[in-house]
């Protein structure tokens, strides 16, 4: 603990912080939150299409966190635990935009077979390409690129076929591959320039 | 391959990343966790108005049908409705002309003669009853039941003999009963027929084993004896049906009055002593800050004084009680309890001390002090701040003193309790998990802006099980409301907390 009475949450242990948030202890809620907002963050980020949005779902998921922190029991790591709840509070709100715009399935779409590299572009880049993906696309993405679901589980988590959730994320690969050539074509015309 | 590594790609791509939210969601997530222990707060007080209610509304349920069935079981006194048995039971008798009806209501002096062989079972005070003595009373002597191993009211009557020994009026209806034991058996004599040398005779069996019971056995046709034999061992004494009636059912109540006392008095329960707690939350009923002359700053500061007087929370107590049995049903009890209500309330100003090294959560008393003080020690010693949440605790030694009506008196328990409490105010702390914030320790006196002395009303209902000859468990759901701000009243500030709680106390009978 520092001088003024701020828990600083790099110097603490895991368990520790665990314990302090377990007894409802203010300031052990908020060196949790700092020790894994930022990296919660990006994946909300990746599950919405705006920051505010992001901000949102970043906040109802810690009153989630410190409200269900007593169940946590350790079976797996504390930042695996949370961002699943990341996840499932993105999901929920999510949700309620997938009700309004359904998932359909889309003709497969043949997927290139040249290499395409992603080296050159930086994560922020990236960010903006998953959120600018159609809602379906995006979640079914996130959730089976960088998540590492299946799309047996991702049809059962969203309630859709698994034919929809195949065919919706080739459509996504395939249009963050179409973004993806286009940003190498304009840094290839006008190097780091937009940067 | 390709698949993977463009998926692989992205999730490098990701890891380890970090974009920090802004300030807002941290201040958010606060909120909403505290609304979500509000929320916590409310569905609790919710259990608690709930169940006390609950309680209050079972509790009357039962008095109600209590009640209803007492009353229910004085019904057979009302001689309408052993008269309309008895009407319905002649309507399908043998002869529906020598009704009972009649004799009811043709004559009210009628006769009744004692056989000499039932002597013995009668109560030696009947035998020698005075002529000053009142009809009733002595029926009522005449009908105690002396021997509950009674034979059957058939056999009593294909005992009874043919022979009339009463005496006799033919004009008027009369009565002749016969007792032998438990059972009486009656024979109302009426349509005398002189010329034919018969008259009818209505026969009648009150027992007395489980409760009353009186059936119109039937009628029949007897010889008159003209000359009736003057027994001298016989005894008669004039009975009127209704008035015999009452007293026997009188005299029933009596046995059951009686039955309750002995029982009562086996029980033994006429004093205890209990020690108990209780738990529950308070909301303050209608908290206002109205300003005044002397209390300007609290004016000024209305909305600080107003969350603290409208602050919800939870109480407890644990004590000690007496309790002794007045009467059958009723009951006193009193007590000494430690009464603590804690509540919560967010603020925005401080005070600081007097060498401005530290701040402590503004009090309504001492924004009346500085209110009074010159204007340049109030504006800097009162200072805004952050909204910051303080925890305040207020400690009273409370003195209840109830009177309750035992609703459900057996193993069981069921008692409806309501009282007054005088509340005697110990201290109070305020205290607050803000860094650099002293905590505050008021206690009685001119210091506190909490009142010494304040009464509260207590209601509240007592389901208990005993579970031995000497100890009792109870559990209490009760209000409690002062009649009074907890507040002084030169402050303006009311605050009146409403608080439900359940109590749970251990019983110890005194034999």
């Amino acid at each position: 603990m520092s001088e003024n009475g701020r828990i600083n949450p790099f110097m603490l242990h895991e368990q520790e912080l665990i314990d302090g948030c377990r007894k409802g202890d203010r300031s052990y809620q908020k060196a949790l939150y700092e020790h894994f907002c930022r990296k919660m963050m990006v994946v909300c980020l990746r599950y919405s299409k705006t920051t505010a949005e992001a901000e949102d779902i970043l906040q109802e998921a810690f009153v989630k966190v410190f409200q269900g922190i007593k169940k946590f029991r350790g079976e797996s790591k504390l930042e695996t635990w949370i961002t699943r709840i990341m996840v499932n509070t993105a999901l929920n709100f999510q949700r309620r935009k997938l009700y309004l715009f359904p998932m359909i399935d889309v003709e497969e779409i043949e997927i290139p077979e040249d290499e395409i590299s992603i080296s050159e572009i930086n994560f922020s880049q990236l960010l903006e390409m998953i959120q600018s993906l159609p809602h379906g696309c995006q979640i079914v993405f996130n959730l089976f690129a960088i998540e590492g679901y299946n799309h047996k589980e991702i049809a059962e988590m969203l309630g859709i076929s698994e034919g929809t959730s195949k065919s919706q994320y080739s459509r996504a690969r395939s249009l963050l591959q179409q973004k993806i050539l286009k940003e190498a074509s304009y840094y290839t015309r006008y190097g780091d320039a937009k940067l | 391959m390709e698949t993977q590594n463009f998926d692989d790609q992205f999730k490098s791509a990701f890891k380890g990343s970090e974009i920090g939210p802004s300030d807002e969601v941290w201040t958010n997530i606060e909120l909403g966790l505290e609304k979500a222990e509000s929320e916590r707060m409310k569905r609790k007080l919710l259990f608690f108005k709930t169940l006390a209610a609950a309680s209050v509304i079972f509790a009357l349920s039962v008095a109600g049908a209590g009640f209803y069935f007492m009353k229910g079981y004085n019904a057979p006194t009302s001689i309408a409705n052993v008269m309309n048995e008895k009407e319905q039971s002649n309507s399908i008798g043998i002869d529906s002309e020598n009704s009972p009806k009649d004799f009811q209501t043709k004559e009210k002096n009628v006769n009744a003669v004692v056989p000499s062989q039932m002597k013995e079972d009668l109560p030696r005070d009947s035998q020698t009853l005075s002529k000053n003595d009142n009809i009733a009373q002595r029926n009522a002597e005449i009908l105690k039941p002396q021997n509950r191993d009674l034979n059957s009211v058939s056999s009593e009557i294909q005992n009874f003999s043919t022979s009339l020994s009463g005496h006799e009026n033919p004009n008027n209806t009369s009565l002749v009963e016969t007792r032998k034991g438990n059972t009486v058996q009656a024979k109302s004599s009426d349509n005398f027929d002189e010329r034919a040398g018969t008259r009818k005779e209505n026969v009648f069996a009150f027992t007395y084993d489980d409760g009353l019971a009186e059936k119109l056995i039937g009628s029949r046709k007897v010889a008159i004896d003209i000359k009736p034999t003057q027994n001298k061992n016989e005894q008669v004494v004039e009975v009127d049906p209704v008035q015999a009636m009452m007293a026997r059912l009188d005299q029933r109540e009596k046995e059951l009055l009686q039955d309750g006392n002995e029982r009562n008095k086996n029980n033994g329960e006429d004093l205890w002593t209990s020690v108990g707690f209780a738990a529950g939350s308070f909301n303050p009923v209608g908290p206002s800050v109205s300003p005044n002359t002397t209390n300007q700053l609290i004016a000024s500061n209305t909305a600080i004084a107003k969350q603290e007087a409208k602050a919800s929370g939870t109480a407890y107590s644990v004590g000690v009680n007496l309790g002794k049995r007045l009467a059958n049903r009723w009951i006193l009890q009193g007590g000494v309890n430690y009464l603590a209500q804690a509540s919560e309330y967010e603020t925005g100003a401080a005070f600081q001390n007097s060498t401005f090294s530290s701040f402590r959560p503004a009090s309504i008393n001492e924004m009346d002090e500085l209110a009074q003080a010159d204007a340049m020690a109030t504006n800097t010693r009162a200072v805004t701040t952050a909204p910051y949440t303080v925890n305040n605790n207020l400690q009273f030694l409370s003195l209840p003193l109830q009177a309750g009506y035992l609703v459900v008196d057996k193993k069981f328990g069921l008692q409806l309790n309501a009282g007054v409490a005088t509340d005697l105010f110990l201290h109070n702390t305020k205290s607050t998990d803000t860094q650099g914030m002293d905590k505050i320790d008021q206690g009685i006196g001119e210091s506190s802006p909490y009142r010494s002395i304040n009464f509260s009303g207590l209601a509240g209902t007592e389901f208990s099980y005993k579970f031995s000859q000497r100890y009792r468990l109870s559990l209490n759901p009760g209000v409690r409301y002062p009649f009074n701000s907890v507040y002084k009243s030169h402050l303006g500030v009311q605050s009146v907390p409403l608080t439900f709680d359940v109590g749970l106390r251990f019983r110890y009978i005194f034999q």
